[in-house]
């Protein structure tokens, strides 16, 4: 069984590696440290100081745009993950002949590029003539919401098995109690794991929030890119950064909630 | 109580299967399956893996529904009637505990769900595991407990609405063989104190002969023999359950020098003696190998004809000369009674 190739010997993998590691990482590394810029530029230190952050939340555009997200991204998440729930379920339990073509069909938002979904999502509303104003970019959110929000749930029905939900039935559960008192309970981390990855998702979207949104709706990271266009300051690193932390403090989240269990 | 013959017991059968067939696309899991098990009685579906044990249980769990046949409990036909409406309770394979509940709420699970007043339930909860012995373990998490206490937590959960029959799937199968053998003096004592109706699915033939008053042998999905656990093993109705339960010597009834009997005549090697080769021997050879297993000594002859056949008994030992005995020549005997002819 021992095998004599062993990739991790590859010559010069190391350095290669970590010239990897800096390209991925030093950008973002580069934003968050002149987030803390005392100066006004975004190229020259100046300096350590939060003022950028104190101005980046007295900005009432800012703040508009952030409560924005978190509508949309809450309203969004909700949606997505009970229908996920739901539609892991029936494919997981259901009868298997239909399970293959659903799946792709839920997978799909992933594989269409996002600017295709955009564009169609835009000309479906205009053509139904749907102005729900935020409502419009909770829908088009929630779509492609699912399509994330599924994957950790399935995956935790899968591994879950049948075998409790069978002990269940044999004990008397009628369906409605099965679900409520066996099946949600030990699903429920890969709920909240998918619904935080929902919430990522949606949060941090782009093309489809500058597409379907108009100018009431307007998200953070649409704001984002409307502050570059006007000429960078700090501040625009300051909103970033927060985007940026409290999508990697939800992802961790995700993944602890997710993390494998050594449970029989 | 349940020796005997065994066929139609109409009068006290508490299950009966008739004509079950079950199939998955091309395999057939069971095919014309008929078994009668009668109330109260300890009976165990025995057979090689793949057999369709696990496939009969789920049927009677009603977590499967047979392609074909009808299951009668108590009378009433129950073949469609869904799991939570059938009192029948299951002991799985894997114990299948929820882990998001102590042991008490395991155990209450069925009782909750059939609604029993809270009071019967926490009277019903220490009844039951001071009965499997695990009465200072109500509130511990089921990962905290061992195999052998996860399996009794199982048994607890299972007896605990007082179901009519319980469905054991190999419930020993996971545990070590010391174990094995109190759970196994275990489940008997339960068995008797419980005075519900056993189904015990297993592959190892030595735990259904100890434990059950009737046992079906099975094979490729099909019945091969019901019977008691004597009746099975003196008198196998072929060569498959002549083999499977216990030892067996198949010699061909030519090589016997029987003439107009065709098939195998199957002896069991604790009935064949070692008798000096002049005498009226049954069929004369040479002891080929030599084990001693404590107790007894197991010898291996090859008769003249070819057949290897093997003997077991306490008293070979003392008609042979110590350590002697590997190329000497035997005669080997047998009564009538210990001989069975089968069917090729
Ligand atoms: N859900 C299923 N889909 C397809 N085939 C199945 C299914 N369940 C069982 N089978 C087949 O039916 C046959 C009987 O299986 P079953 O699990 O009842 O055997 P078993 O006697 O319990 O075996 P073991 O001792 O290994 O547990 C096997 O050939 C198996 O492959
Ligand atoms: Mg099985």
């Amino acid at each position: 069984m021992k095998s004599h190739f062993d990739w991790r010997k590859t010559p010069g993998l190391g350095p290669y590696t970590a010239l990897i590691l800096v390209f991925l990482y030093a950008p973002l590394f580069v934003l968050v440290a002149y987030s803390f810029n005392a100066g006004s530029l975004v190229t020259v230190w100046a300096g350590f100081s939060f003022q950028w952050f104190a101005i980046a939340a007295a900005n009432g555009d800012i703040q508009e745009a952030a409560l924005n997200s978190l509508i949309v991204a809450a309203s969004a998440t909700a949606l997505a993950t009970i229908i996920a729930t739901f539609a892991a379920i029936g494919l997981e339990r259901g009868p298997s002949r239909w399970a293959g073509p659903f799946a792709a069909l839920f997978a799909l938002p992933l594989l269409v590029p996002e600017i295709v979904t955009a564009v169609t999502t835009l000309v479906f509303f205009s053509s139904i003539h749907l102005r729900w104003g935020i409502s419009n970019l909770v829908i088009a959110h929630t779509v492609f919401c699912i399509a994330f929000a599924m994957m950790p749930i399935r995956a935790r029905l899968r591994g879950m098995g049948d075998q409790l939900e069978n002990a269940a039935r044999d004990l008397y559960a009628p369906p409605i109690k099965v679900f409520l008192r066996v099946t949600l309970p030990l699903l429920s981390p890969g709920i909240v794991s998918g619904a935080v990855l929902a919430f990522v998702v949606s949060l941090d979207d782009f093309v489809l929030s500058a597409m379907v949104g108009d100018a009431g709706t307007t998200t953070l990271p649409v704001y984002v890119y409307g502050m570059i266009r006007r000429g960078i300051t700090p501040e625009v690193n300051a909103a970033s950064t927060i985007l940026l932390a409290v999508s990697l403090l939800l992802a961790g989240i995700a993944q602890y909630l997710n993390r494998p269990r050594n449970s029989a | 109580m349940a020796s005997g013959t065994d066929g139609s017991g109409q009068v006290d059968s508490i299950l009966e299967l008739s004509k079950i067939t079950l199939r998955f696309g091309a395999t057939t899991a069971l095919d014309d399956v008929n078994i009668n098990i009668r109330a109260g009685e300890f009976f165990t579906l025995l057979g090689p893996s793949g057999c369709g044990k696990t496939s009969l249980l789920r049927l009677l769990a009603g977590l499967q529904i047979p392609t074909s046949g009808h299951i009668r409990l108590d009378g009433q036909d129950i073949t469609g009637v869904p799991p939570h409406r059938r009192p029948v309770n299951t002991v799985f394979q894997s114990y299948a505990l929820f882990p998001h509940l102590t042991v008490a709420r395991n155990v209450a699970f069925g009782l909750e769900m059939l609604r029993w007043q809270a009071a019967a339930i926490q009277k019903r909860i220490p009844e039951v595991l001071s009965l499997v012995g695990l009465s200072s373990y109500g509130e511990r998490r089921t990962e905290q407990l061992s195999g052998g206490q996860q399996q009794r937590v199982a048994l607890a959960r299972a007896l605990a609405p007082r179901p009519r029959v319980l469905l054991l799937d190999e419930p020993m199968s996971a545990l070590d063989l010391k174990l094995r053998k109190e759970t196994q003096q275990e489940l008997k004592r339960l068995h008797r104190e419980a005075g519900i109706t056993f189904v015990l699915v297993t592959h190892d033939q030595e735990e259904a002969l100890t434990l059950s008053d009737r046992i079906a042998v099975m094979k490729d999905g099909r019945v091969r023999q019901i019977g008691s656990p004597e009746v099975i093993y003196r008198e196998p109705s072929d060569t498959f359950v002549a083999d499977f339960i216990g030892e067996a010597n198949l010699i061909q009834a030519s090589a016997l020098g029987r003439a107009g009997v065709a098939g195998l005549v199957m002896v069991r090697p604790e009935d064949i003696a070692i008798a000096p080769e002049s005498d009226a021997a049954r069929v004369r050879g040479t002891i080929s190998d030599m084990r001693f297993l404590g107790g007894t000594v197991e010898l291996t002859v090859v008769t003249d004809a070819g057949n290897a056949i093997r003997t077991r008994s306490a008293g070979a030992a003392a008609v042979l000369n110590h350590g002697q005995a590997v190329g000497r020549r035997v005669g080997l005997v047998w009564p009538d009674r210990a001989e069975r002819v089968l069917e090729g």
